[in-house]
């Protein structure tokens, strides 16, 4: 048992250097062949070291017995999301509202980005809102 | 948690590497549980004590 549970270790360890590999080499590609003027074909080598990376881990997630992250590593992923998604809700909000405060007021007129982005701001959250609506149901 | 893991580890001379290859989690995973950083799930708790042939209370228990 001891064995099989390290092979597996092993395992998940070589297809996440794979994959984060592949990422990695996409995104060298992109930056180098823009800076030699190759762009197109940095583009190119990009998508395919992208969707590579992102295949493979598809692949083990639906083919093998093995994670590719531990649960450590998922705990930190779910902190850093919360910690961005709050910074990002109570910042963004102030500005927004900020912003709107001075449009209604006549002090400052809201330019056609700021109003984008608030819709985007709000879209946002209310996908947020419906995905928090539809696991709380699932779970 | 505290946790009696180190000694448990090395009692059997293992490295947090060949623990953490046998639970399978990450070596940084194992040093964090230990040093009290992070808590495990209860899966993992179990993978631990059934590891160690122990219960999980003689593994880890509370902060008081």
């Amino acid at each position: 048992m001891q064995t099989q549970i390290g092979d597996s270790y092993r395992n998940a360890r070589t297809y996440r250097r794979a994959a984060y590999g592949s990422i990695l080499l996409g995104t060298a590609a992109l930056l180098i062949g823009s800076w030699i003027g190759l762009g197109l074909v940095g583009l190119v080598v990009y998508v395919l070291g992208v969707l590579g990376g992102f295949g493979l881990m598809a692949y083990v997630r639906r083919a093998e017995s093995f994670s590719l992250a531990d649960e450590r590593e998922a705990a930190l992923e779910r902190r850093a999301s919360h910690y961005t998604v709050s910074l990002f809700g109570a910042f963004g909000w102030v500005a927004l509202v900020g912003a709107s405060l001075l449009d209604a007021t006549g002090y400052r007129v809201m330019s056609s980005v700021e109003e984008t982005l608030l819709f985007a701001f709000a879209a946002f959250f209310l996908v947020w809102g419906v995905i928090y609506g539809l696991l709380r149901r699932r779970r | 948690m505290n946790t009696d893991m180190p000694r448990r580890r090395d009692n059997r001379g293992l490295s947090q590497a060949d623990l953490a290859a046998a639970v399978d989690v990450s070596r940084q995973t194992i040093n964090a549980i230990e040093r009290g950083r992070y808590d495990p799930s209860l899966e993992l708790a179990f993978k631990l004590s059934a590891f160690f042939d122990c219960r999980i209370e003689d593994l880890f228990e509370p902060e008081t």
